[in-house]
């Protein structure tokens, strides 16, 4: 990988881990020099290469400001290019699927005691679409009914504001899912984990639903690493 | 209070509950007329009171539609929508605190494991100046001292996507804060509980952070923001 590309790429690992906040500056360019031990023009290049993905941009007078992950246009075209190695797309993933985690597992838990006789229903109605779709290996029904599953979760904890705290990244997630549901032995994966889950909302257990909702966001992880990024299992 | 404002709160409720989300249109105006059992003057009023919180819009050609939570104005506002009725508007607050523990309870957790030896240092200068500030009765500087709290531990959790789920309310979320933080009994107890949440980070005890922050963002008998001076 070019040099550029490298500077470019660590910069944005510290925008991932929040070291360099949404919409603050980038430290100065001969700051950076300095600390990735690269020529000026070498920075200059890495933040082009920002730029152009929608990662950053110049402010006037004001240095280069990084931009909320909704700007981030080729975001998806990142998390892609994770397939087959463990790069800038990987820790994006990782990274949302950590937050996503955060949600889900908080939804569930409420949607356990909230749910209607109606959510039950949509949830076995979408684990029955997941098998059709698994079996007659067709991708774009999969995700749709995976998302379709959460969703319902979503709703069913009775607050309006959990789904909303997915608007910040919910179009990156369709991204990330397309990539682990493409998969066969993924899509089975979930499967199991979903009917777990339902059984869970059915039986109205907060504990449960807690527990069998991580251990799918685990199987997730897990699945990511190893058949997406090609890490090597140590299960 | 109206029934109008009655009627405008029932429909509020339902959204908070998620039984209708933003972009879902409300039913037609007779339909709601004979739901609730009203004049179809009263439901036009009742969606006007809901209309100047911008809960809703009137869309030509689909009726009116629920607003994304982002453009929804003021808390107070929201909560004004059946003012006088602070019992029943404790659900907006309530569900409110919800959301946000559910984020700073899992930001809590990986900032157990990622926190730097700054950060700490960071949430012990919030803790001495909160206590500074709650000996000066500066309610203004108690408030800022806790938020400054949670804030650092949000950016310590190590990743980016976690302070935006904050964001992703527009203001509401940050005048919870602020008004949760302004109570008296909170304001007491907070201390006590980001010296408890400090200790687990320091321990680097995951579990004991979780616990920790659970027990502060527990609302307990009394504290209802809803019933907060702003």
């Amino acid at each position: 990988m070019a040099l550029a590309e490298e500077v470019a790429e660590q910069l944005l690992d510290s925008i991932l881990d929040g070291v360099i906040p949404a919409t603050e500056s980038l430290p100065a360019e001969a700051e950076l020099a300095a600390s990735f031990g690269v020529s000026r023009l070498t920075v200059r290049e890495a933040v082009r290469i920002l730029r152009t993905q929608g990662i950053v941009h110049i402010q006037r007078g004001r240095g280069t400001a990084v931009n909320p992950p909704e700007k981030w246009t080729s975001l998806d075209a990142i998390v892609r290019a994770s397939a087959g190695r463990m790069g800038r797309g990987g820790h994006v993933s990782e990274r949302l699927l950590e937050a996503r985690r955060m949600i889900e597992v908080g939804a569930a838990q409420l949607a356990a005691v909230r749910r209607s006789a109606d959510d039950l229903v949509a949830l076995e109605e979408n684990v029955d679409g997941m098998r059709i779709a698994a079996k007659e290996q067709r991708v774009d029904d999969f995700v749709f009914h995976d998302i379709a599953f959460h969703d319902v979760i979503m709703r069913a904890s009775g607050n309006l504001f959990v789904p909303v705290l997915f608007s910040t990244f919910g179009r990156l997630l369709i991204e990330t899912r397309r990539q682990t549901s493409a998969v066969p032995a993924i899509q089975w994966n979930a499967i199991e984990h979903h009917v777990a889950i339902a059984d869970a909302m059915r039986s109205g257990d907060e504990q449960r639903a807690s527990v069998t909702m991580e251990a799918h966001m685990d199987q997730t992880q897990r699945d990511l690493r190893h058949h997406v990024m090609g890490e090597a299992s140590h299960v | 209070m109206t029934m109008a404002e009655d009627i405008a709160e029932d429909i509020l409720r339902a959204i908070i509950e998620g039984t209708m989300v933003p972009g879902d249109s409300l039913p037609p105006e007779a339909d709601l007329a004979e739901k609730f059992g009203a004049s179809r003057m009263t439901i036009r009023e009742a969606i006007r009171i809901l209309r100047t919180q911008n809960v809703v819009h009137i869309n030509r050609g689909r009726g009116t539609e629920v607003n994304r939570v982002e453009v929804w104005t003021s808390l107070d506002a929201i909560m004004r929508v059946s003012a006088g009725n602070s019992g029943s508007t404790a659900f907006v607050a309530d569900r409110l605190l919800e959301a946000r523990r559910m984020i700073e309870v899992g930001a809590v957790q990986l900032a157990a494991e990622r926190r730097t030896e700054a950060d700490l240092e960071r949430l012990a200068e919030c803790i001495a100046a909160m206590q500074d500030a709650a000996e000066r009765d500066d309610i203004d500087a108690v408030v800022e001292a806790d938020i400054r709290f949670h804030d650092v531990i949000l950016h310590a959790s190590g990743n980016l996507f976690v302070p935006l789920l904050f964001d992703s309310f527009g203001p509401l979320l940050v005048q919870i804060r602020r008004k949760t933080s302004s109570i008296p009994a909170v304001r007491e107890r907070a201390l006590h509980h980001h010296e408890a949440i400090l200790a687990a980070l320091t321990a680097a005890d995951q579990s004991e952070a979780r616990t920790a922050m659970e027990r502060h963002l527990l609302p307990e008998e009394g504290e209802n923001p809803a019933t907060a001076k702003a």
